[in-house]
């Protein structure tokens, strides 16, 4: 492997690596304050980019406020799921929440695919939905063409990420976030506006799907309905790998997968001349090793159970 | 007149009572018998929906019947074992493909159907005590991505092959039972349905007798307490890997019953994906954990009531175009299925079995009432 391709490879599993770590933040927030696997996390994602794609390729709005608008929607589905699905359900069971983030999907798929003259014609148009910057504007790193739009993808993630931790750590609302995350009931007695952390923690993870989503499309140039599911699945399993009791080893995960990945993917292909699908399966199955040995992820530790 | 007409209902009256309470007494004496009542009168409602006007719509029913009976085998594991797993989709899909391998024998020869099935089974049991070997050391969230890491292994290796016709789905043909025997889907539909049928009433009845066992009985301690189980001398290890044994090998059969029934078997991104893994776990628990009739009532609920009623909807909205050529309801079934799981998961936590039982309720305080007034009638 030359360096060179390194580089290339390395700046590109980095950008993906970001939007699977900005999904796996949301669903290990919702995890964490709601008790709910969220499997409608990609979902949410790909219907608020939906609308910034509407607006792109109907109306011929920069991606800049495309994105606003669909951050804007995405605050108010997160509000309107959590009201309307997730609190009045609080009574039942994990695996009954589980299926009903898989009952949002279905009524999400639903609308998308409802041909209502709006949404459902983005895909087929021969419009694109463009990048942030250009592709045509390159910083040279190490000799090679990094797009501007990779940096800025990544940097945006990043940045993100790191004011969410540092709101979690540092704020009141933020040591808020992390009683319910412990104990729910117990913060509720103390006073803690566990309600109104619960809905704002579905707000922001609808809204960092979104930037996921936005982001993923716009490499991509359209957007499907099945935009992001294999985000969604790769945020799984980067949560589980770093374990869902933290809020920052998935996010270390996400990147160490995608990476890993990429670079298999890229080795299987020119060293050994295989299918690049065999490199996934190769390091699936590593992955599933390590959970047989770390079962509550690399960075988790066991939960403490009363009998 | 009057006289005599009360006369002659009370003594119907009298002797339908006499024969429902029979009934009940066979029914409770051989309870396998009402499994058996349900599958005759599924072949009932096939011959009808066979017969009538849209003849199509059997292959829903068949389906629904198969999905019940796989959510079945996921009820033991969730029900009754306290455990998940995400990976009965590419599970099903994988005897599917394997069925066609076997049959069809490009690559390596043809065997016999039976045989076959006998060679998938087994296969599926190894697989089944893989799974169950990541259960040991994982519980809830943990194990439900796990089992979905293994579901998506099995999914990615079959694209790489073309064994596996590269995961994409692929026509069996007629299948040839004994000698001359062969049973098309195109001309022996009917015939295949009733395949269908026996064999869901055959596993339902012999998951029934699994769980009314003592090893049943083991299942329903560890569900509600691990370490009460454990002192109580049972061994957890042993009967999680049951459970994932038996589960597996009931959604072996259904990828089995499917590739016999449509003869094509399946893709592994459009069929056997996380959305059918997550759809049959949204039957168990929408039909009701623990219970046996709740299966076809959720797997009606989610797939047949959209599948039956809105896509005909639908085809009637595009085909008129009453609000033009751009307004289509094409998402409408897929809205409802969501709406009738949230709903169900809001009103029925238990499940929708316990509609019946709300039902039954309402109607014994209703006679009460009833019986009441008719008191007081008298007394006046």
């Amino acid at each position: 492997m030359t360096f060179e391709a390194f580089i290339t490879t390395f700046f590109i599993s980095l950008r993906h690596g970001s939007i699977v770590a900005l999904a796996t933040l949301g669903i290990v927030l919702i995890y964490r304050t709601s008790k709910a696997t969220n499997f409608a996390q990609g979902m949410i994602g790909t219907f608020n980019a939906y609308v910034a794609g509407y607006l792109m390729i109907h109306h011929g709005a920069s991606i800049w406020v495309a994105t606003l608008v669909a951050l804007i929607t995405a605050f108010i589905t997160g509000v309107i799921i959590d009201k309307l699905f997730i609190r009045p359900a609080s009574k039942s069971s994990a695996v009954g929440k589980q299926i009903m983030t898989l009952g949002i999907i279905l009524i999400l798929v639903g609308i998308m695919n409802m041909n209502f003259g709006l949404i459902g014609r983005v895909t087929n148009t021969n419009n694109r939905v463009t990048r942030f910057i250009p592709t045509t504007q390159t910083v040279s790193i190490f000799g090679q063409n990094i797009p501007w739009d990779t940096v800025f993808v990544t940097v945006l993630a990043m940045v993100l990420m790191g004011a969410i931790f540092w709101f979690i750590q540092k704020t009141r609302w933020g040591l808020g976030v992390r009683v319910t995350a412990s104990n729910e009931p117990v913060a509720r007695l103390m006073g803690v506006p566990t309600r109104t952390i619960t809905m704002l923690s579905w707000s922001v993870a609808a809204m960092l799907g979104t930037i996921a989503g936005i982001a993923l499309a716009s490499t991509q140039g359209g957007i499907t309905v099945g935009l992001l599911i294999g985000v969604q699945i790769s945020a799984f399993f980067a949560a589980v790998l770093g374990g869902f009791q933290t809020f920052h080893g998935p996010v270390i995960m996400a990147y160490v997968l995608g990476f890993t990945l990429r670079m298999s993917r890229y080795i299987m292909m020119t060293v050994f001349a295989q299918s690049s699908v065999l490199a996934d399966a190769l390091i699936y199955t590593l992955v599933l090793v390590v959970l047989y040995f770390m079962p509550y992820g690399i960075f988790g530790k066991a939960p403490v159970r009363k009998v | 007149m009057t006289k005599k007409l009360k006369k002659a209902l009370t003594f119907f009256d009298h002797h339908v009572s006499c024969i429902s309470r029979r009934v009940h007494r066979v029914l409770s004496s051989i309870p396998q018998l009402q499994f058996v009542l349900f599958g005759l009168a599924m072949v009932i409602v096939g011959y009808i929906v066979y017969t009538g006007s849209s003849p199509g719509n059997i292959n829903v029913l068949a389906i629904i019947m198969i999905y019940s009976m796989v959510a079945l085998g996921l009820n033991l594991l969730l029900g009754y074992g306290g455990l998940i797993s995400l990976s009965t989709a590419p599970v099903m899909g994988l005897a599917a493909h394997g069925m066609r391998i076997l049959v069809v024998g490009e690559q390596f020869g043809q065997v016999n159907y039976f045989l076959a099935i006998v060679i998938v089974l087994v296969l599926s049991v190894f697989m089944g005590l893989l799974i169950g070997l990541l259960s040991l050391k994982m519980e809830g969230i943990y194990l439900a991505i796990a089992t979905l890491f293994f579901g998506y292994i099995i999914a990615e290796l079959a694209g790489a092959f073309e064994l596996f016709s590269y995961g994409q789905s692929a026509r069996m043909g007629a299948i040839t039972f004994f000698g001359d025997t062969s049973l098309s889907w195109i001309h022996d539909i009917w015939t295949l349905y009733l395949i269908v049928v026996a064999t869901v009433t055959l596993v339902v009845i012999g998951l029934y007798n699994i769980l009314k066992s003592p090893t049943g009985r083991a299942f329903m301690a560890i569900s509600r307490s691990q370490h009460a189980a454990l002192a109580m001398g049972i061994s957890v290890r042993r009967y999680r890997f049951l459970a994932f044994v038996i589960s597996t090998v009931v959604a072996a059969i259904g990828g089995i019953l499917y590739v016999t029934f449509r003869q094509r078997t399946g893709a592994f991104d459009s069929r056997w994906n996380l959305e059918l893994s997550l759809i049959l776990l949204a039957i168990v628990v929408v039909g009701g954990l623990k219970s046996f009739f709740g299966m076809f009532l959720g797997a009606m609920i989610i797939i047949g009531i959209p599948e039956f009623y809105f896509e005909r909807i639908e085809a009637f909205i595009i085909n008129r175009g009453w609000f033009g050529e751009s307004f289509r309801m094409l998402g409408f079934s897929d809205v409802f299925a969501g709406l009738m799981i949230v709903l169900a998961i809001l009103f029925y936590p238990r499940g929708a079995i316990m509609i019946f039982y709300t039902l039954k309720a309402k109607l014994i305080a209703l006679k009460q009432r009833k019986a009441g007034r008719d008191v007081s009638i008298d007394v006046e």
